[in-house]
């Protein structure tokens, strides 16, 4: 590649940078109240909410990795991307639900919604709080990583200074303008990736010639030589079915328990506008899932036919992108760049939500608006520096933990927001429960694998089931039950106003 | 195990339906069941029929998320969400059916350039129920919740003298 190809592609990342650094600054603006800059202003449309979605949901993990993995095992991971009904079927289930306990108090975060529904259960909140900063610090160091990889994929920079520069700017523009700035930045990150996705397609089908040649390409010789298996463009790809079983069920249950999908639910002006709202949010998804399919059976199609080698799954969207050409670089780098961001952004501010709100509030401490805002603040610096020297200190440990982040917050949201709100008999002690059992069992999980990525067990998870299938599971299984024998938050107990919304 | 009915002095309403929080409970209960099954099934190695279970518990839910008052409302669970349900078992079907049909060999056609197996993904899995959910959501928006039911429910939640749950909407 050739030195200018490189400083266009430098240039075209840094610009998102720095749009969206502009438009945290705009949107300060905007932010006239505390509940403003935690996220309980509903002043938002149907399209920036729906790009945001996306943009929060579509992770580094989905431009980068699931390309990866489509290259190297083949369609099963394309599951996860294509569940995009899941994201209908969550605001059709739970979306008027949520956005009504927004009209009966300040509902800015999470912890807010289960104040209202279990009546203050400080136990809940703690439980919410700790299980939610687990899955944001697994999210944000595998942000980091992917960023640093990014630019070293062009430069040879280092790792640190890279990571460092970019979380910087992104940890002032969400310090200044909070969650109003993190929802019209994700937006426009959004629309990033939905480009780069057109894009890519296009450049996908004048390469290839469409999807038969990668078939043929992946039968040949050479797709044998290369060690590509041509069972991976089956419906269930190369990898036993017990991936394709977590892959179709984590997004189909998780989606609409993702702290990315409830809190922009509250931010929404209208809840009538819930079902444009989920219109734009699969389209833009699905534009997306035809771009990581379409980077990753352009990979294919490249090293069966001889045209590039791959030696790391993850590098499969770079390589692609530089055969593609400049057009197609210049939209795919920053678009790796807008994913990171954009999830990155929400999670800091989660994260700054729990420490000066939700978990203050848990332990019974009450602080005035103004100095949750300071808090919040400081924590989400603090958060963000934290990533950064896990990042570099753990080397690939984190993007096998930021993998994990999904189920973790599916496991630790699912008895709370869905359970909770489908059923009046869902108490708090059963969610107390529920929550504890996912707590406890996502610390045994990411023990048990990471004991096994350093080899001191050989165990394996019955069927070959990923483990936070099991955490879900079991923290359902025990909010039920525990809540069949116990009353807390139900009956009388259940605020008048929470009913109502529960009943809409 | 006790299933707690609704007392007329604790949140039941004068529209709630007399039984319907144990309808709820019920199939509270029969969600955890097929969790239960879903994870055994998969973990026994039987992930596909894991899958088919994991279907049965979406519906489960789309009954759950239906209730108004007390009413469960049986043609919002049919379309959208049925429709998409029967969707993607033919997609799982047709999906493992091709799979297993062209295993070890290359496929005798293609859909599209698609592996058949994975075609049935494409077509029944992603593309048409992705639109059919997005579009059809729209399409019952009213249904799903009307102006009226909307309006009353933010008059009810704040009046603070009023104990009953907003009447708007249609049935």
């Amino acid at each position: 590649m050739s030195e200018t190809a490189k400083l266009l592609i430098a240039l075209s990342s840094i610009s998102v940078l720095v749009i969206s650094f502009l438009i945290g600054l705009w949107a300060r603006k905007k932010v006239t109240s505390p509940e403003a800059f935690f996220g309980g202003a509903k002043i938002f449309g149907p399209l920036t909410v729906g790009l945001a979605t996306m943009a929060a949901v579509g992770s580094a993990f989905a431009v980068v990795g699931v390309p990866g993995l489509v290259f190297s095992t083949g369609n099963a991971i394309l599951l996860f991307m294509f569940a995009a009904p899941a994201f209908v079927f969550g605001y059709l289930v739970i979306g008027k639900k949520i956005r009504a306990m927004a009209e009966i108090g300040t509902v800015a975060s999470l912890g807010d919604l289960s104040d209202l529904r279990f009546n203050h259960h400080r136990g809940i909140k703690l439980m919410l709080s700790l299980m939610l900063f687990i899955g944001c610090a697994m999210y944000l160091s595998a942000q980091v990583e992917a960023c640093a990889k990014l630019f070293e994929n062009l430069f040879d920079w280092n790792q640190l200074v890279i990571s460092v520069v970019i979380f910087t700017i992104l940890i002032v523009y969400t310090v200044l303008s909070g969650e109003i700035g993190g929802i019209l930045t994700q937006a426009f990150q959004g629309l990033v990736i939905v480009l780069a996705g057109l894009i890519c397609t296009v450049a996908f089908f004048a390469v290839t010639g469409g999807f038969g040649p990668v078939l043929e390409a992946i039968s040949g010789p050479r797709g044998a030589e290369a060690g590509l298996d041509p069972a991976a463009l089956t419906a269930w790809g190369s990898l036993p079915g017990a991936f394709s079983f977590a892959w179709v069920m984590l997004p189909t249950l998780g989606i609409m328990c993702q702290p990315q999908v409830l809190t922009r639910m509250m931010m929404l002006r209208s809840p009538r506008d819930l079902p444009r709202l989920s219109l734009y949010a699969v389209i833009t998804n699905m534009v997306t899932g035809l771009m990581v399919m379409s980077i990753g059976y352009c990979a294919i199609y490249l090293v069966a036919s001889g045209t590039v080698t791959i030696d790391h799954p993850d590098k499969a969207v770079f390589k692609v992108a530089d055969y593609l050409g400049l057009a197609a670089q210049l939209f795919v780098y920053p678009a790796v760049l807008a994913a990171a961001l954009s999830t990155s952004s929400l999670f800091l501010s989660l994260a700054g939500n729990i420490v000066s709100r939700d978990l203050p509030g848990s332990l019974g401490l009450e602080l005035a608006p103004e100095r949750q805002v300071s808090i919040s603040r400081i924590a989400m610096s603090v958060m963000g520096i934290s990533a950064i020297g896990f990042a570099a200190v753990s080397g690939d440990m984190v993007a096998i933990l930021g993998t994990y982040g999904f189920g973790t917050l599916a496991a630790a949201t699912f008895p709370i927001f869905i359970i909770g709100l489908l059923w009046k008999g869902a108490s708090s002690q059963g969610v107390m429960a529920g929550m504890l059992t996912a707590l406890l069992a996502t610390l045994v999980g990411v023990g048990i694998e990471l004991s096994k990525r350093f080899g001191v067990t050989e165990f394996s998870w019955p069927g070959g089931v990923p483990w936070y299938v099991f955490v879900m599971a079991a923290a359902v299984l025990v909010t039920i039950a525990a809540s069949l024998f116990t009353h807390g938050a139900t009956g009388r107990d259940l605020d008048r106003r929470v009913r109502l919304a529960m009943d809409l | 195990m006790v299933i707690r009915a609704p007392t007329p002095s604790g949140w039941i309403t004068g529209s709630d339906r007399p039984g319907a929080f144990v309808t709820e409970t019920r199939l509270v209960v029969l969600s955890g069941l097929l969790w239960l099954a879903m994870v055994v099934l998969a973990a026994a190695g039987h992930w596909l029929a894991g899958l088919y279970v994991l279907l049965a518990l979406l519906l489960v839910y789309g009954v759950l998320g239906s209730s108004h008052k007390g009413r469960f409302d049986l043609k919002l669970v049919a379309f959208p969400t049925g429709v998409w349900i029967a969707m993607w078992a033919g997609a799982f079907w047709l999906g493992e059916y091709f799979a297993q049909a062209y295993a070890g060999s290359a496929p005798g056609f293609t859909v599209l350039g698609f592996h058949p197996s994975f075609a049935a993904i494409i077509a029944l899995f992603w593309l048409l129920p992705t639109l059919l959910m997005g579009f059809g959501f729209e399409w019952v928006k009213d249904r799903w919740l009307s102006k009226e039911r909307w309006d009353d429910y933010l008059e009810s939640v704040n009046d603070p003298g009023s104990d009953e749950a907003p009447t708007g909407g249609e049935e």
